[in-house]
């Protein structure tokens, strides 16, 4: 969640703050609870780790992406609808 | 506001008429500006009104700058048919009363024209808004985590349309006073 934290600082003049906030703290909590599961079953190779987090992080920036192209559809902006 | 040029342009559409832009800040949204208007722009902070005075001298139009507070507006009643907030409605202190001082001055027939982020309905997304608004809020004052639809609602506002411009977070919304 801190390097979470810090990539958002980081990233945020470039592509934007929710665009990045949002997916960022959602792969670090994540990541970072599968990280300390493994963890304690025992060492596990660094390379495992990173890629759990390179996996996590894709997958979590797929369903934003899809999430948000439902949220700009026109049902979602519908007058009517109260969403 | 490259990034939110076409949702604002969009938004924009709907300015006519005598304008009050609120919280102006340094003007980046006179780029996203119908041209022709007669605009009064408002802002807390003399430094941001300096800053958005070449954007308003290059507006094709007229803007005049100048220095109020949103939650106590030196105009009559029903002195505006437009009025345009953009992302400043996260940072007043009290935003219902502000949003009730923007009626009063605006016409009957007139239009509030907002873009803003607000609270997501999502839990998820609302967990991380929230946690992150405790930075924000003693940074700068920001709050991530307003309901902004449901003050405009509550100052006497009916909401015609809300705009999603990123998931449910970032929203145009165009409402009206009566």
């Amino acid at each position: 969640m801190g390097i979470a934290f810090f990539l958002t600082l980081l990233l945020m003049p470039f592509f934007g703050a929710f665009e990045v906030m949002i997916p960022l703290h959602i792969i670090g909590m994540i990541t970072g609870m599968m990280v300390g599961m493994a963890l304690t079953l025992g060492s596990t190779p660094t390379f495992c780790l990173t890629t759990l987090g390179g996996l996590t992080g894709i997958t979590v920036a797929i369903i934003i992406y899809f999430s948000n192209k439902k949220h700009l559809s026109p049902m979602r902006n519908s007058p009517t609808n109260p969403l | 506001m490259k990034r939110w040029c076409a949702p604002q342009t969009r938004l924009f559409e709907n300015m006519n008429g005598k304008v009050l832009y609120v919280g102006a800040g340094t003007g980046q949204e006179i780029v996203n500006f119908p041209p022709g208007l007669n605009i009064t722009a408002i802002d807390l902070s003399l430094k941001m009104l300096e800053k958005a005075r070449p954007r308003a001298e290059a507006y094709n139009g007229k803007i005049n700058l100048e220095i109020m507070d949103a939650h106590r507006l030196a105009f009559p009643d029903n002195s505006f048919d437009t009025v345009v907030t953009v992302c400043v409605f996260c940072t007043v202190t009290d935003p219902v009363h502000g949003l009730e001082e923007i009626k009063r001055v605006l016409k009957p027939d007139g239009k509030l024209l907002m873009f803003e982020h607000v609270m997501s309905r999502n839990p998820l997304y609302g967990l991380i808004l929230k946690m992150m608004s405790l930075f924000t809020v003693a940074l700068e004052g920001t709050h991530l985590d307003r309901n902004t639809v449901s003050n405009i609602r509550k100052a006497g506002f009916a909401v015609e349309k809300e705009q999603n411009a990123y998931l449910d977070i970032v929203k145009a919304i165009t409402a009206n006073p009566n």
